[in-house]
């Protein structure tokens, strides 16, 4: 099953944010991961996750470096700032806060 | 498989960024290097390569769209980092130059009014001297040293302040430069402004006194020196009237020039003295206005016996007497208070040994044999004040002290001092203020020379940066040159320049292994040149070595071909050997022979010839890696931009400070003149002056 465009590109953002806030990853192992744990449900394009990348880092949210990985590639790895931490942190409370508000509304049966 | 397909891909899909150049290879390689990845995947998954590359290509989407999302995403981080670019290039590097050259170059200029100074003694220090010292400060110290022989100035100087209470003493003033500006063919001018001289100052014995050696110069013709020919007349009428004016000066109750008064006056704009060239300043133009007093007083200490002689042989014994009774009231008059310094104390104590010598012999042929006495007496008096006989032993002890401990400038004034006051006794701890004022002054110079040196390796840097751009400019996506963050830059500055500076600074002033002794029993040149020396290689160097691994590293990353360790060190090795040695050599070369160093574009045009020749000299390894070394050139310039402004706003005024906080204590050289009203250049001058000055007037009552 996909999405509409306009539901996955409003939760984008947040997403990769939170996935950094694990650890710090690579373009390619970012959408691998999304597509693994939705089960390709948001089959995520790279021509969007790298402007969301490249925003991010442009405010200081994100710092970037270049590592060789276990296969001997090069690797441009993303890395959550300071900045970036507690960007993330407001970004999933105030998802929390709406998906609360959204299935409040969802969940309770009309009178 | 889809490695040059990928390229390409990659190149349209960064194509809005190519305005900054490391940021669109930076994101072409990150776009290839995924692509590659994902082709991989799809390998794995049993596809042919060729269907993997389109596979891995389609997933990414249309390059053109990517290409129009990223240039969106980019453009506020592009626009900083073109900000950054500009402050750089437009602002740091040129601001740097400013500083340098305001500061550096400036300080440099300043110092050598110092040398000037110091030049005209037997000793210098290696200060160096520049275009600017032998032609505008020059002009202008002698323009102002000069002025009493720029009569028509001073008397528009004292029309401007005629309605002073004080213009009798500027009127004075330009009387007496007008005396040493007289010639022939102004005589009736010149006895005029006399004439007025006394009317507007009865009491002043100045303008008899100068009309007397005026008509005696052209009266009576005096022997030479030690010839024991007598005195010739030349013109009765002018002989006469000398005689008059000789006598009626002698029964005046003061002579005043007022150089000191007018010197005030004249330097009342100039501020108070703060560094070193201030008071040099202060100490050529004092001293210039006590010569020509000088003058005077050797003049008449001549003329008055010998007109004394003529009137005898014209059998004038009485007018011979009253004439030759002035010998006392003369040096005395010459003692007054404006008789502050050392040197107008000691002119008058020799005048008056001449002619109390001279007066013994004339009272002698007139007959007077008490008056004669006396005379002879007052000039036993006088001489047994003469440095030679009397001192010595005391002061020697002293005297090596200072030779060892003390400044270059008070080694040879305070002897002097010594010599003549056997009750002097000064403490070691009084040199410490003056050595080490020698020492930051060579600080001082010895940074601005860095400065300089900075300047020059950053302008060779752009030049060798400007060079890498034109070579690259037709290959595709290229010339780029990468900017290391500022945090890599500003470490580089830190730990390559900043850190051995304060190292060296510290060392210096470390008591035994790094304390400085500038005594001349004590030379420190060579040592001082050798640590310079180092230092400039080490602030040449290590920089580069810092800035080489970020940028290999960063050009590792983004697949830019970077020399081979062999090449990166027989370059940095001949940039090393050929620029910062070349420069270190050159520059403890000139400390060490105190060459006159201060033809700035000869400093320039050395500096640049050893940076030409350095790059033509790895010309062949640059021209393999223009993007390496393009970068290399763009980074050093950025590092050394700021080591010139940190030089210039930290350590130069930090030394400042210091020099003018040492100069304030300096008690056997500087410190004491505060203000032109001092009465003494120095305090020990002062005080030898003031003691001498009550003992002459003891030996002539």
């Amino acid at each position: 099953m996909s999405f509409k465009t306009d539901l996955v590109g409003s939760t984008t953002e947040m997403l990769v944010l939170s996935l950094l806030s694990e650890r710090e990853m690579y373009g390619y192992e970012i959408i691998q991961i999304v597509n693994e744990r939705t089960e390709g449900a948001f089959d995520w394009k790279e021509g969007t996750l790298y402007p969301i990348l490249h925003r991010l880092e442009g405010g200081g949210y994100l710092m970037t470096e270049w590592q060789t990985g276990d296969t001997g590639k090069k690797r441009k790895y993303y890395r959550l700032t300071k900045k970036g931490l507690a960007y993330a942190n407001d970004k999933t409370g105030e998802w929390n806060k709406f998906s609360h508000a959204v299935n409040s509304v969802l969940c309770q049966p009309t009178g | 498989m889809g490695d040059e397909t990928f390229e390409k891909f990659a190149e349209e899909a960064a194509a809005g960024l190519k305005a900054d150049r490391e940021l669109f290879l930076d994101v072409k390689r990150e776009i290839s290097s995924h692509l590659e990845e994902k082709e991989e995947r799809f390998i794995q998954e049993g596809n042919s390569p060729e269907k993997s590359a389109e596979l891995a290509k389609k997933s990414f989407g249309s390059p053109m769209d990517v290409a129009a999302e990223l240039q969106s995403a980019n453009r506020r981080r592009m626009r900083l980092r073109s900000l950054l670019r500009l402050t750089f290039g437009a602002l740091i590097v040129p601001a740097a130059l400013i500083l340098a050259l305001t500061l550096s170059y400036g300080r440099i200029a300043r110092l050598s009014v110092l040398t000037s100074f110091y030049g005209t003694t037997s000793y210098q220090l290696p200060y160096f001297r520049t275009a600017e010292h032998r032609t505008g400060k020059d002009a202008e110290l002698s323009r102002l040293s000069a002025s009493p022989s720029s009569a028509d100035a001073d008397y528009r100087f004292w029309e401007k302040y005629k309605s002073d209470p004080d213009s009798y003493m500027y009127y004075a003033y330009y009387a007496f430069a007008e005396s040493g500006n007289r010639d022939e063919s102004n005589d009736a001018a010149f006895v005029d402004a006399m004439t007025t001289g006394q009317k507007i100052e009865p009491e002043n014995a100045l303008y008899n006194v100068l009309l007397a050696d005026h008509y005696f110069r052209k009266g009576i013709e005096l022997p030479k020196k030690n010839s024991g020919d007598p005195p010739v007349l030349t013109d009765r009428k002018m002989f006469d009237l000398g005689v008059a004016e000789a006598l009626t000066a002698a029964g005046k109750p003061y002579l005043h020039t007022y150089q000191d008064d007018v010197l005030r006056k004249k330097l009342s704009g100039w501020g108070r003295p703060v560094l070193t060239e201030d008071y040099v300043r202060l100490m050529i133009l004092s001293g210039a206005e006590i010569y020509p007093q000088i003058s005077m007083y050797r003049n008449l200490s001549r003329e008055i016996p010998g007109a004394a002689r003529i009137l005898i042989s014209q059998g004038r014994r009485e007018e011979a007497e009253r004439l030759m009774d002035t010998w006392q009231p003369y040096p005395l008059l010459f003692l007054d208070d404006t008789s502050s310094k050392l040197i107008s104390v000691y002119v008058a104590r020799t005048s008056g040994e001449i002619l109390s010598d001279q007066a013994a012999e004339v009272y002698n042929l007139i007959g007077n044999k008490e008056k004669a006495r006396n005379a002879q007496a007052a000039l036993e008096r006088l001489r047994s004040l003469h440095p030679n006989r009397e001192g010595g032993g005391a002061g020697l002890d002293t005297q090596r002290k200072i030779q060892l401990h003390g400044s270059v400038l008070a080694e040879f004034t305070t002897p002097v001092f010594l010599r003549i006051d056997p009750g002097i006794r000064i403490d070691e701890k009084d040199l410490i203020a003056g050595r080490m004022h020698d020492h930051v002054l060579l600080e001082e110079g010895a940074v601005s020379i860095m400065n300089i040196i900075f300047t020059l390796v950053m302008l060779g840097a752009l030049i060798q940066g400007g060079v890498s751009v034109y070579r690259m400019r037709k290959v595709t996506g290229a010339p780029i040159l990468l900017i290391p963050p500022a945090k890599v830059l500003f470490r580089a500055f830190l730990l390559g320049i900043a850190l051995p500076m304060v190292i060296y600074f510290i060392y210096s002033r470390l008591p035994v292994i790094g304390g400085r002794e500038f005594g001349l029993l004590a030379p420190m040149r060579w040592r001082f040149a050798i640590e310079l020396s180092i230092l400039i290689i080490l602030v040449l160097t290590l920089p580069g070595v810092m800035l080489r691994r970020h940028i290999r590293r960063r050009c590792e990353d983004l697949e830019i071909e970077t020399p081979s360790s062999r090449d990166e060190r027989l370059a940095a090795l001949i940039v090393r050997l050929v620029g910062g040695f070349g420069l270190a050599i050159i520059f403890a070369g000139l400390v060490l022979w105190n060459r006159d160093l201060g033809s700035d574009p000869m400093i320039g045009a050395i500096g640049l010839a050893v940076f030409a020749s350095a790059s033509f000299f790895t010309g062949r390894i640059r021209a393999k890696h223009k993007l390496y070394y393009g970068t290399l050139s763009r980074s050093m310039a950025s590092v050394y931009a700021f080591a010139v402004i940190f030089i210039s706003l930290t350590v130069q005024p930090f030394l400042m400070v210091k020099e003018a906080a040492l100069l304030k204590q300096d008690k056997l050289v500087y410190g004491h003149i505060k203000s032109p009203s001092a009465t003494g250049f120095t305090y020990w001058e002062e005080q030898v002056t003031a003691r001498l000055k009550d003992r002459i007037r003891e030996a002539l009552d």
